[in-house]
């Protein structure tokens, strides 16, 4: 049920009618209270134990702080991140270390992000009031944000509970609209996607000369950010309007990042709450940290590319426990310091006001996007595969088929991109009696049934569970 | 999200009927247009009135009678039945003296459905032997839709044909129809479930029997990475190639066990050998064909257990499960929704066939060798 299921959907929507059956904040509370658990319960495949340890330590490091007796959230903090990472069997500690019993970590890793931000909050002082252990548990194991987020601050939680207004009908059809285009990217767009990958992979091995293996291995690098892209954005559209419905307001997390014309503002656009977690609690502390350490204006450059640099590594690496993992995450992390860096040097070089007319001009955008994505994709290789088996179909493609497969995904993003860019500005611009036809809900309307009945086609044709969703193993 | 219709907080009155019209007016002309479309892509044509009970229930094919007829993948065929019924060029009369005789029973597959009767395996072997065995060859064709169980009769109305050999031919969906193991009651919670399981099955069962939805599961089934996870998921067959044998499985292989033994009891004293033809399904097909890695599967699993069965019990096995494998994509010799080898999938079959029957194991056959004592 832990994904973007027919069944989740069902689940969301009696969670949804039991919610708004009394308007009231300690029966929505307690609904949601009741449906987090079962969910877990629903879901956990071994052992809850390990998990509900782990959110109790939490809970008993943020009442520490709150009572005074600790001033640094530094030691729970710690505590946390050394108990995720052997919960999470990271594969440089000893297996004998590990426990031998078989046990959940289902959304262990957002968990632990809301954790780190309670204790780092409530040690600033930032947090609205002390928490609660009820407010607490709904925050930390919210089955709407649980398998894989968006991870939401507790203040924005807090507040959009308590500010929640029962849904008029046209908020209602929102939350469907929404609904439906996620279900059906998740389940009709992302295994389209997922298929066109694998069989292009496998074309690659198979392959009689460089040309053929540089044809699939560009198809095969290239579909798969767009498969991951609607199976997680699709499975967050999903939450964002099932949480609505029980009067949650979860945070955006994709904003079109193939629209990016860098990859800094890629990060911005692709797993957002994410990347802004990780900046309030990685990039400005470290930043902070350097310059106050050395306060020189000469070094703020520098400190600003490395903490980039760190930052984005973290990300990479949080994503899986093996050494391939972190080679993403080096290489998100070089991807967004060498942008930083090139952003320092072109400014230094022409001056802030050339330097942002060149960047804004409708070419050099075009350019970007199209390198940004080949970047992004090209490090998603060390993502859905391993170093042998990426060697093996390097060894397939020649190295003049691996540069040849770059220059084309290049190519085809530019131009591909750039094409979608300008297709959908002008379907926006059309109109009809001075109303954008796209934006009427009459079109929408029209448009979300379209999307409702491929989807359904395809779940009833398919006869598959429903896909997980990548980002749940995280 | 910039949403134009963020600021609105009530719904005009006429939109309350005006955006159900849309949703309905929508369902209607999309599904309605993709139906259309599937339906002239996917037309079905003729009736197939062969077909009769005979006075033991059995289901039979008439004798003298012809029917063309469409099925939603194949092309239009021609189901021509001889004197006696059986889908055969030649009379079922008594065998001219010199002539081999073949007879071949089994359901469906042994029958050729979907596949003009040039193209069907029974009509390439015969053509195939009348080549190599210098002395005339024919192959009566029992086959017809039917189950596995009713082979047994068939043996009995085979051996009135005097023949020097019997062919039984079959496939996983032959097993499939017998007898599930029955499951042990589970608590009400998972009959509850379970109801609900079958709830959306029969649901998804309706739904199939448009064209539309059997042009969506056509096309989704070219895809072998499609396949493979249906396969997983719900395929009806994995019972037979899962690793380990599901008891469902175990109970599936002996009733067939069970089937071949009254067979072969029929035979007994008759003289005549029988070939037992293990031919795979479409997944079975890709995976060994496309040498595909799935979990707890073991595609050539099929063949190899009925090839064992079949020679613990004296018949002559032919596992074409290899031949399948040795051509690329295996899975486009058959057809994705109907799982019925079309005619390339005749044409391998065949050649496994004629493999057996001329490779000098079947003394009733010795005369059939292939130039050089090869098998070809």
């Amino acid at each position: 049920m832990a994904g973007a299921s027919v069944s989740f959907l069902l689940f969301g929507a009696a969670v949804a009618l039991l919610s708004n059956i009394v308007w009231r904040l300690a029966w929505r509370q307690a609904v949601l209270l009741a449906a987090s658990l079962t969910f877990l319960l629903l879901c956990a495949e071994g052992s809850l134990l390990p998990l509900l340890a782990f959110v109790g330590l939490g809970y008993g490091g943020l009442k520490l702080i709150e009572s005074g007796r600790l001033r640094s959230p530094a030691a729970p903090v710690t505590a946390m991140i050394l108990i995720f990472v052997w919960l999470k069997k990271y594969t440089f500690l000893p297996s004998s270390v590990f426990l031998g019993t078989s046990y959940t970590t289902l959304g262990l890793s957002y968990i632990l992000f809301r954790v780190i931000h309670l204790l780092a909050d409530a040690s600033s002082g930032t947090l609205p009031g002390p928490v609660g252990p009820v407010s607490y548990l709904t925050y930390t194991l919210n089955f709407t944000s649980l398998v894989a987020g968006p991870i939401q601050r507790y203040q924005d939680f807090d507040k959009s509970r308590r500010e929640a207004r029962r849904l008029s009908v046209i908020s209602v059809g929102r939350v469907l609209e929404r609904i439906v285009t996620g279900f059906f990217k998740a389940n009709a767009v992302a295994p389209l996607f997922s298929a066109i990958h694998t069989r292009a992979l496998s074309q690659v091995l198979a392959s009689a000369n460089w040309q053929a293996g540089a044809g699939y291995g560009a198809v095969a690098i290239a579909a798969y950010p767009f498969f991951l892209y609607c199976n997680f954005s699709g499975y967050i559209d999903i939450v964002i309007g099932i949480a609505q419905l029980i009067g949650i307001r979860l945070p955006e997390n994709f904003d079109r990042p193939f629209s990016a014309d860098s990859f800094i503002g890629f990060w911005a656009r692709w797993h957002i709450t994410l990347s802004t977690w990780l900046k309030t609690y990685i990039y400005n502390p470290l930043m902070m940290a350097s310059m106050r350490r050395f306060p020189a204006d000469s070094l703020a450059a520098f400190w600003s590319v490395s903490a980039c640099f760190v930052t984005f590594f973290v990300v990479g690496a949080w994503h899986g426990q093996t050494s391939a993992f972190l080679f993403f995450g080096v290489l998100q992390g070089l991807g967004v310091s060498t942008n930083q860096l090139y952003e320092i040097l072109l400014t230094a070089r022409l001056g802030k006001k050339r330097a942002r007319r060149l960047t804004s001009e409708s070419l050099y955008r075009t350019v970007s996007r199209g390198l940004t994505f080949t970047w992004f994709a090209l490090t998603l290789a060390w993502f859905w595969s391993d170093f042998p088996s990426l060697a093996r179909l390097a060894a397939a493609m020649g190295w003049r088929g691996v540069a040849s497969a770059l220059v084309l995904i290049f190519v085809a993003a530019t131009v591909g991109l750039a094409v979608w860019e300008v297709a959908r500005a002008a379907m926006l611009r059309i109109e009809w009696r001075g109303h954008a036809i796209w934006q009427s809900r009459y079109t929408r309307t029209a448009w979300c049934t379209v999307l409702a009945l491929i989807a359904i086609t395809t779940v009833l044709v398919s006869e598959q569970p429903a896909p997980e969703i990548v980002y749940k193993a995280f | 999200m910039n949403d134009p219709l963020e600021s609105e907080v009530t719904l005009p009155r006429r939109d309350w009927i005006l955006l159900p019209l849309v949703v309905f007016a929508v369902t209607s002309i999309v599904v309605g247009a993709a139906e259309l479309v599937a339906r002239a892509e996917f037309r079905e044509q003729g009736d197939f009135t062969c077909d009769m009970h005979d006075a033991a229930g059995a289901l039979r094919d008439k004798p003298n009678c012809v029917s063309f007829v469409k099925y939603a993948e194949s092309p239009l065929v021609e189901y021509r039945f001889n004197d006696c019924g059986y889908r055969s060029a030649k009379s079922c009369a008594a065998k001219p003296p010199g002539t081999l005789r073949v007879a071949l029973i089994g359901t469906s597959i042994s029958m050729g459905l979907n596949v003009q009767y040039t193209e069907t395996f029974a009509s390439r072997t015969e053509d195939a032997l009348n080549r190599i065995c210098n002395r005339p060859v024919e192959i009566q064709n029992l086959g017809t839709i039917g189950s596995l169980k009713s082979q047994i009769d068939s043996t009995v109305s085979a051996l009135r044909l005097a023949p020097d050999v019997i062919v039984l031919t079959l496939m996983p969906f032959d097993l499939q129809g017998l007898a599930a193991a029955p499951t042990g009651a589970g608590s009400d919670l998972r009959t509850w479930i379970k109801s609900l399981q079958v709830a959306w099955l029969n649901l998804k069962l309706r739904a199939r029997k448009t064209k539309l939805m059997f042009a969506a599961e056509h096309y989704m089934f070219l895809n072998e990475q499609t396949l493979y996870r249906t396969f997983l998921s719900s395929g009806r067959s994995h019972d037979l190639m899962s690793v380990p044998l599901t008891p469902d499985g175990e109970q599936r292989y002996a009733e067939f066990a069970s089937i071949l033994d009254g067979i072969m009891a029929k035979l007994q004293g008759s003289g005549v050998p029988l070939v037992v033809v293990a031919v795979p399904n479409r997944v079975a097909a890709a995976i060994v064909s496309n040498h595909a890695t799935l979990e707890a599967t073991d595609a050539a699993l099929f063949g190899r257990r009925i090839a064992q069965i079949s020679a613990q019990r004296g018949a002559f096995p032919v596992d074409t499960t290899p031949e399948f494998a040795s051509y690329p994509h295996a899975e486009r010799l058959f057809y994705p929704v109907d799982n019925h080898p079309n005619a390339g999938g005749h044409e391998v079959i065949a050649r496994a066939l004629l493999k057996r029957l001329t490779d000098g194991s079947i003394p009733q056959l010795a005369a059939c060798r292939p130039a050089g004592g090869q098998s070809q």
